[in-house]
């Protein structure tokens, strides 16, 4: 509730691209919620999400701050934010403060006499829960942090009190806190006594008497200035006061505060030196972050494997190329895709130097080219270039391979390290860039008419998923064949979707009908669901129809059978099985989507 | 010998049809137009099957009156849900539109004025097919618009209050169709 008199406190959402400000909460005549960039007509793809959150029954807004002549709101933010559910406690906030007589949100910096920066996952119980890529967010607000304490703004930085304190920087002139629940931010700042409008933060003396108040905690960490200096940086030592307080999120009570000495710096707390990877800032600062994900990950796979016995020989050191992106199924600005794969191989260069040879992408292209020019591309189907790389490319160990989705006006884009066996050593989450693909990437992918003579054609409602989403696809043949799908993680597990366990209960064989409309999950054909789960990075779903039931002729394995990971298996390997059964058409169908967080 | 003359309305209605049929075959035969579309294509585009939306198509459906009207009746054929001209005009500034098992409604937003909610509502198979919504006005204009998935039977957009499909969408003679 706005008044001239009220606290303006802007509220930010910390994201991977910088903060995003809560410009303006209104209730709207619609039936659903929805978040709007800059208060334009543009819909954030967030905005189901949000509407569950505010609902009642799913959500906790009009729950907590309700009931509302309208019980729909539109929620406008400065910048955009595609994916994760990390907003809900900056959600949360803003609307507990447009609630709350004499406060209310800031509609610039200027105005801002507070500035809350949060993160975290708020439950229906509005139990804070920790979130990822802490220091990622943190990175990408350091120069609004500067801005904001050159200009003397109260920062407040807040996540969850389960977020790893490592994760955290010595952050000076910003005071942090770590809370168990979404609630004790309001009771910590005394907005709680100005939230009249709902009881459930309306003060509540804490009973001194029998039942006793169950004990919450939560953290605050100070960041003072210290005197220790690391190679430039300025290290700040700090002060960590543990507050406890006897308090349920219908109440408040006195804060009791402790001090407690500082705890001795390991190697881990230890902020770095200057180093290369602070001082980069945006696209630069993306691309040395998949750069290091996938050294690290390189390394971390190859160590793992080799304890598992795994007897790969590679180059001495080992030889590492980066495909070039403007080979793949999607279009990249060649200008735009030569400048992020250049940037890739000089970060590449600059952390796995030694440990690793780095072919000229050039050198990789002379290849590929000379591959299609002979045909030998077109053996191999065309499409998988680790599977056309393997025979003639065997100087090569490592293929470093880039996907792009559309997100936007942006493009998210991920990288995943291949060796030439096809075992996948490391797979970067997705990194947003402004960068517009060419041309908008279908998610459906019109078989190959070389292959058979009838087509199968997949497509899902979009290519973007979220961790916990479910996953629809639509399946559609020209004429009746027999479907074989699987799906192959990120992690580079496969697993048959369908036929499947569940199935064969009720058929004989996986004939489906031409010309009529297959949901995946649906009721009869695909009994479950497909809920869309970690690990982050790229997933491909890949129908195989063929035109006779050619189940018995394939590997127990891929008769569809179980549920679990296909083992010893690669997409490659599965690939030439289909494409070399006997006497058989066969067509194919993929779509490949992004989990983000 | 009997003298027929044709009224100017039936002429007009045969001319158009003509130049219909004529596309058509064309698309058909050839197929493809100056423009590069090829009937499989247009079909593809009216029946979902290739994803709203393509730059090329739409500017050859703005362009080009014969496409838009092939292109409508493909759309007429295919679509989930007809919510035809209103019987007689509404005085309502933002009419709400009744078609079987689909509703259309416009809300103006309170937080920005000159911005309106489109609210597609699947009143009996809510889990329908619902991705684009088609208005085709009474002059052939034709305008169209990605719907996000239907959440509890409802998909609603947000456009500006002088955006083409709200123009049209107010219009109580034109015919919307969702897809």
């Amino acid at each position: 509730m706005e008044d001239s008199t009220s606290r303006k406190i802007a509220v930010y959402i910390a994201t991977t691209g910088g903060p995003v400000r809560v410009e303006r909460i209104t209730q709207e005549p619609a039936p659903q919620s929805v978040v709007c960039l800059r208060r334009s007509s543009e819909v954030l793809p967030i905005s189901g999400d949000y509407d569950d959150f505010v609902k009642p029954g799913s959500g906790v807004i009009v729950r907590e701050f309700g009931p509302f002549e309208d019980n729909a709101f539109r929620l406008d933010l400065s910048g955009s934010i595609s994916a994760g559910k990390s907003w809900q406690f900056g959600v949360f906030i803003a609307h507990a403060l447009d609630a709350a007589q004499g406060y209310a949100l800031a509609e610039s910096d200027d105005e801002a006499e507070e500035i809350f920066w949060l993160t975290g996952l708020v439950d229906y119980d509005l139990n804070l829960g920790p979130v990822n890529h802490i220091p990622e967010k943190l990175e990408a607000s350091q120069l609004s942090f500067e801005t904001w304490k050159a200009s003397g703004k109260n920062i407040t930085l807040c996540l969850s009190q389960k977020q790893n304190s490592e994760e955290i920087p010595a952050l000076p002139g910003i005071e942090v806190l770590g809370l168990n629940n979404a609630m004790e931010l309001l009771t910590v700042k005394g907005i709680y006594s100005a939230a009249s409008s709902s009881d459930v933060i309306a003060v509540e003396p804490i009973p001194v008497t029998p039942p006793p108040p169950k004990k919450k905690s939560y953290k605050i960490w100070w960041w003072l200035i210290g005197g220790i200096a690391l190679a430039g940086f300025i290290y700040q030592g700090y002060l960590m006061s543990l507050a406890l307080m006897g308090v349920s999120t219908r109440g408040a009570a006195p804060i009791k505060t402790v001090q407690l000495p500082a705890p001795p710096l390991t190697s881990k707390t230890t902020p770095t030196p200057t180093s290369p990877k602070l001082e980069r800032k945006g696209p630069e600062k993306k691309i040395y972050s998949l750069a290091e994900s996938l050294i690290s990950g390189i390394e971390r796979s190859r160590k793992a494997l080799v304890e598992k016995g795994d007897k790969y020989q590679y180059n001495d050191p080992p030889r590492v190329v980066l495909w070039p992106f403007g080979q793949d199924n999607f279009s990249l600005n060649p200008r735009a895709e030569k400048k992020l794969n250049d940037r890739l191989v000089s970060a590449l260069l600059e952390m796995g130097s030694g440990e690793f040879t780095f072919m000229a992408r050039d050198e990789l292209k002379t290849i590929i080219e000379d591959m299609e020019a002979t045909g030998a591309l077109d053996d191999q189907g065309g499409k998988d270039p680790i599977a056309a790389l393997l025979k003639d490319a065997s100087n090569i160990d490592i293929m470093i391979k880039g996907s792009a989705v559309t997100d936007g006006d942006a493009s998210l884009i991920s990288f995943k390290a291949v060796r030439m066996d096809g075992v996948i050593l490391a797979q970067t989450e997705p990194k947003r860039f402004k960068i517009k693909l060419r041309k908008r990437q279908q998610a459906a992918v019109k078989a190959d008419p070389k292959i058979g003579s009838f087509t199968l054609r997949m497509r899902a409602e979009r290519e973007l998923y979220r961790v916990g989403e479910k996953l629809n696809l639509k399946l559609k043949l020209t004429k009746n064949a027999w479907v074989y799908c699987f799906y192959d993680q990120a992690n580079g597990e496969i697993v048959q979707i369908f036929p499947n366990p569940p199935f064969w209960k009720s058929h004989k064989e996986p004939l489906l009908l031409g010309s009529r409309d297959y949901t995946i999950p649906g009721e009869t054909v695909f009994p479950f669901d497909l809920i869309v789960s970690l690990p982050l990075g790229q997933e491909k779903i890949i129908c195989y129809a063929a035109d006779r039931n050619v189940t018995d002729t394939l590997p127990g394995e891929l008769q569809g059978r179980s549920l679990d990971p296909i083992p010893n298996h690669t997409t490659s390997g599965i690939e030439a099985i289909f494409q070399g059964l006997p006497g058989t058409k066969v067509t194919r169908s993929d779509i490949e989507i992004t989990v983000s967080e | 010998m009997t003298d027929y003359r044709l009224s100017p309305e039936i002429t007009t209605q045969a001319q158009q049809k003509f130049s219909q049929l004529m596309v058509t075959r064309t698309l058909l035969e050839s197929e493809k137009l100056s423009q590069g579309v090829s009937a499989s294509r247009l079909y593809a585009y009216a029946n979902g099957s290739l994803l709203y939306p393509q730059s090329d198509l739409d500017k050859a459906l703005g362009q080009n009156l014969s496409l838009r009207r092939t292109y409508k009746s493909m759309v007429s054929k295919v679509a989930s849900f007809y919510l035809p001209e209103s019987l007689a005009a509404s005085s309502d500034a933002l009419p709400t539109r009744e078609g079987e098992g689909c509703r259309i409604s416009l809300k103006k937003s309170r937080a920005e004025p000159d911005q309106i909610y489109i609210i597609v509502e699947l009143t009996k198979e809510r889990d329908a097919h619902a991705e684009v919504l088609v208005v085709c006005g009474e002059d052939d204009l034709l305008a169209q618009i990605a719907l996000p998935t239907p959440r509890n039977g409802v998909s609603q957009v947000i456009v500006e209050k002088n955006s083409e499909i709200l123009t049209l969408l107010a219009d109580p003679k034109s015919e919307a169709y969702v897809r």
